[in-house]
């Protein structure tokens, strides 16, 4: 079944389209529908489920990318998937739904974010805003000089004397009064720039929800806000508030801010300023919002911080698939400053471990193992500091050193336990946590990804080659099994199994035996049959049994057994032996790789041997013997009894298949 | 031999061909003998139920909804049914069983040439197949040979070779298309379902309450 995430709840569930089986939810309407579509791995990778799962649960914005939206919008006008939905496709109210991959136009207007349940409203004394010297004079940017003066005398009464003549300079001095004008509210009419500054103190967060404010000034009032950000904020909050802020301060634009100024100052009668003096301080109020938000992060505990710049970074980048705005960037770039020490400290520790594993494999998996729980938790500690660097390492197309070195050393040792150890788990385990925890390194992605699969396959290859051989045994061992009573009266039980041959309660490994015969001979009285005797022998190093039957099928039975268990291994140990040079005697044969030695016999004197060459000779049985003699000369030939002479069944198969095969050595059957 | 012979079905090899075609011919369209090949048990449960064109109670677009689906002689007049479909363009289907929805067979299916996807819904206990089809399709004046199969295929449609050869046993492969067929698009892997189709699925399965290994 197809993997979703329910778009109320953010619960994983089966299908995009079905109901929740945590909160009950259908997707109904075509908003809801496609959204649920996007929400499922039709369209979003895991991770990017993740994600979502994640913004939906702590009511986050979605960053649903629009292509997506808008695949799944045209997926919904089939028309029997529109007749499944029955009356669940229809309009409805829209969702708090963010684009994600499309650039954002400079002054396009953003939707409003969604009240987040997390958000507790607060206030505050005072904030830098509000120590402005627009502010703390009480004038406003269309006032002139006179009205500067006269306000600074007016509030030396009030406030301290050197704070008021330094806001009067400030005002006054056209270089300092640009920096005071961009530190303000630019384009905001005095009276609401008046009610924002009350506004923030009472409320401060509420600036989130701000619109239709000129951006610069929305920014300074947002910047002022953070200020506000405690302990006690959630990091999702946190992060989401960031992100909003990284938006705004993309969406500056020169031409406006230089425009609301000289607005102002045509009024106020100060002189025009250009393009080139306000870039300059723009850059200085970036780099302000930065320390802002860095201060802001700085008031929370270390794990709030850790996870607000993840789950800002994360949510920025849309799982480091897109660009970040450029605060956000910036933000990252000085954090990676700031833990640079904390990641070396941590890595180092991981590289000390990895090494102890390498040392240690040689002492078993039980050895490796408490060490890879170890490097484990290092290495997750590690990259709880390394997330935000990495996901905007990825969305920027560049590399995080310091993951990279990391991930390869892990990966080595997980390759090197395989390789040099064999260890599979512990290898499978590393090779996992490196896919978890670096997948926002695309090299290392794809090369662990192989890595997985090769162990996979590896794992599943032994699972399946283990239950194969323990088939094969089991078949081996119904094929060998066989047992039999032996005699009339008192009985004997013949037996032979993996466990080895039993012949009156003696056991015979399999092993231990050496040699082997068997054959019968037919009785008749006048040409009328009066039974068959069988017989079977076998030897080991030490002694020999023979075993005289009377029925067939126990003979037959316990040859076929014979057969599988024993005598293939002895053929081919007999093949080893000739292909060593031995020779080995068969009733009066001689037998080589790849000759044989045969008797000539003659009539007149004594018998000569002739040895022949396997291509000379050829074979057959009779009286039951095993013969072979000479192509060429009838007088020449030897013969082994296949009932007393040992393994002599043994050479005729070996013999008979080897010539159909057309070898000239014996040893040869043996090989493909 | 004389030409005669030949032309009246002297030949013997030749008769026993014709008589090979006439009883693919029955497996594909002659509905008593479909319900004939059945398990008696199976053939008194469609021979005692009504017997009509389409559901006087269903709704829902015909064919393509379980509250209105297609009535056939029995499994292997489903294959019939299926087989003879065509879009109206004139492309015919490959199919495959998926499941079932209480006793609603459910079918997914796509045309030849992998260009539309589609879900059908039948019901095998009548004594005869629909002679109506779904809206977008018409029967086909083709030979309908069987395209699809009553069970579910792992890898559809790219599984129709090995499919096709599994039906050896039933005796039904000879009623088969020729792999030709579709060996192209096989290969060429033009079956790429589109999002609405996946999501079609999802709604379906999750409504299964029988369905083989998946």
């Amino acid at each position: 079944m197809t993997k979703a995430i329910c778009f109320k709840c953010g619960e994983e569930k089966f299908g995009a389209l079905t109901a929740c089986k945590s909160c009950g939810a259908i997707p109904k309407g075509d908003q809801e529908l496609a959204l649920s579509l996007v929400l499922c791995e039709h369209l979003s990778t895991n991770s990017h489920l993740l994600s979502h799962a994640h913004e939906i649960k702590n009511h986050l914005k979605l960053s649903a990318p629009a292509n997506l939206l808008a695949q799944a919008s045209e997926a919904l006008k089939d028309p029997q998937l529109m007749a499944m939905l029955g009356g669940r496709s229809e309009q409805d109210p829209p969702l708090a739904v963010k684009p994600s991959s499309p650039p954002k136009p400079a002054a396009a207007p953003r939707p409003p974010p969604a009240p987040t349940s997390t958000r507790t409203q607060r206030s505050i004394q005072t904030t830098v805003l509000h120590k402005n010297p627009f502010a703390i004079l009480g004038i406003t940017t269309r006032d002139d000089r006179r009205k500067i003066v006269e306000q600074a005398d007016e509030k030396t009464l009030e406030l301290d004397h050197d704070v008021c003549q330094k806001a009067r300079t400030d005002l006054t001095n056209p270089r300092n009064r640009l920096s005071a004008e961009i530190a303000w509210l630019p384009g905001v009419s005095p009276r609401k720039a008046s009610q924002l500054l009350e506004g923030l103190l009472r409320d401060p967060m509420a600036i989130r929800e701000e619109s239709g404010l000129p951006t610069l000034a929305h920014c300074n009032l947002m910047a002022a806000a953070f200020e506000a950000v405690n302990a006690n904020d959630q990091a999702e909050d946190v992060a989401e508030f960031i992100q909003e802020m990284a938006y705004l301060v993309d969406d500056l634009d020169l031409d406006e801010v230089v425009r609301d100024i000289n607005e102002d100052r045509a009024v106020s009668g100060f002189p025009e300023i250009k393009d080139d003096q306000v870039e300059h301080e723009i850059l200085e109020r970036k780099r302000y919002f930065r320390t802002a938000i860095k201060d802001a992060l700085n008031r929370l505990p270390p794990a709030s911080l850790l996870d607000a710049m993840t789950f800002a970074v994360d949510g920025a980048t849309c799982n480091g698939e897109d660009h970040a705005p450029e605060l956000i960037d910036d933000l990252v770039d000085s954090y990676a400053v700031e833990v640079q020490g904390v990641l070396e400290r941590e890595a180092e520790n991981v590289k000390k471990l990895v090494q102890a594993a390498r040392s240690s494999a040689e002492s078993g998996e039980s050895a490796i193992k408490p060490l890879v729980e170890k490097i484990e938790k290092v290495a997750r500690n590690w990259d709880r500091f390394a997330q935000p660097i990495q996901l905007s390492a990825k969305a920027r197309g560049i590399d995080h050193d310091h993951s990279n070195e990391l991930a390869y050393s892990i990966r080595s040792l997980a390759i090197d336990l395989f390789n040099n150890h064999d260890m599979l788990d512990s290898s499978k385990r590393l090779t996992i946590l490196i896919q978890e925890l670096f997948a926002e390194l695309p090299e290392v992605v794809e090369r662990v990804e192989q890595d997985v699969d090769t162990l996979t396959d590896i794992h599943s290859k032994r699972t399946q080659a283990k239950a194969q051989a323990q088939k094969r045994e089991a078949e081996w061992a119904r094929a060998i099994t066989f047992s039999a009573d032996v005699g009339l009266v008192f009985k004997d039980t013949l037996s032979i199994s993996p466990e080895g041959v039993v012949w009156k309660s003696n056991r015979y490994p399999l092993d231990a035996l050496t040699a082997v015969r068997w054959g019968s001979v037919r009785h008749s009285v006048n040409g009328v049959p009066t039974g068959t005797d069988y017989t079977i022998a076998f030897a080991t190093r030490n002694n020999s049994t023979e075993i005289s039957l009377k029925k067939e099928s126990t003979f037959s039975g316990f040859i076929d057994a014979l057969w599988r268990a024993v005598c293939v291994r002895l053929m081919i140990e007999m093949g080893e032996a000739l292909e060593e040079g031995r020779s080995l005697h068969f009733g009066d044969m001689l037998v080589e790789d790849g000759a044989v030695t045969l008797t000539k016999h003659k009539l007149l004197g004594s018998n000569e041997k002739v040895r022949l060459s396997w291509s000379d000779v050829h074979v057959w049985s009779a009286n039951g013997e095993f013969v072979i003699g000479s192509k060429s000369d009838k007088k020449t030939y030897g013969s082994a009894s296949y009932m007393s002479h040992w393994n002599t069944h043994l050479l005729d198969h070996v013999v008979r298949a080897g010539f159909k095969k057309g070898i000239s050595k014996l040893s040869e059957y043996f090989r493909d | 031999m004389g030409f005669f012979s030949n032309l009246f079905g002297g030949n013997k090899e030749q008769k026993a061909l014709q008589e090979a075609f006439g009883q693919i011919r029955k497996i594909m369209e002659d509905e008593e003998f479909q319900i004939e090949m059945l398990h008696p048990a199976m053939k008194e449960m469609i021979k005692s139920s009504p017997a009509y064109d389409r559901d006087p109670n269903g709704s829902g677009p015909f064919g393509f909804s379980a509250t209105n689906p297609i009535p056939v002689n029995g499994p292997i007049g489903q294959l019939a049914y299926l087989s003879k479909l065509e879009t109206n363009k004139g492309e015919r289907v490959l199919f495959h069983r998926i499941g079932a929805i209480n006793t609603i067979d459910v079918f997914e299916a796509v045309t030849f040439s992998g260009s539309e996807w589609f879900v059908f819904f039948t019901d095998l206990y009548h004594p005869r197949r629909s002679r109506l089809t779904p809206d977008g399709f018409r029967f086909t004046n083709d030979v309908p040979q069987f395209c699809g199969f009553h069970k579910f295929c792992q890898n559809f449609p790219y599984d129709f070779v090995e499919m096709k050869a599994s039906e050896r046993e039933s005796g039904l492969s000879m009623a088969y298309i020729a792999l030709s067929k579709v060996m192209d698009q096989i290969q060429n892997k033009a079956f790429q379902r589109p999002l609405a189709h996946k999501a079609k699925l999802d709604l379906v399965k999750s409504q299964l309450t029988s369905f083989s290994a998946q």
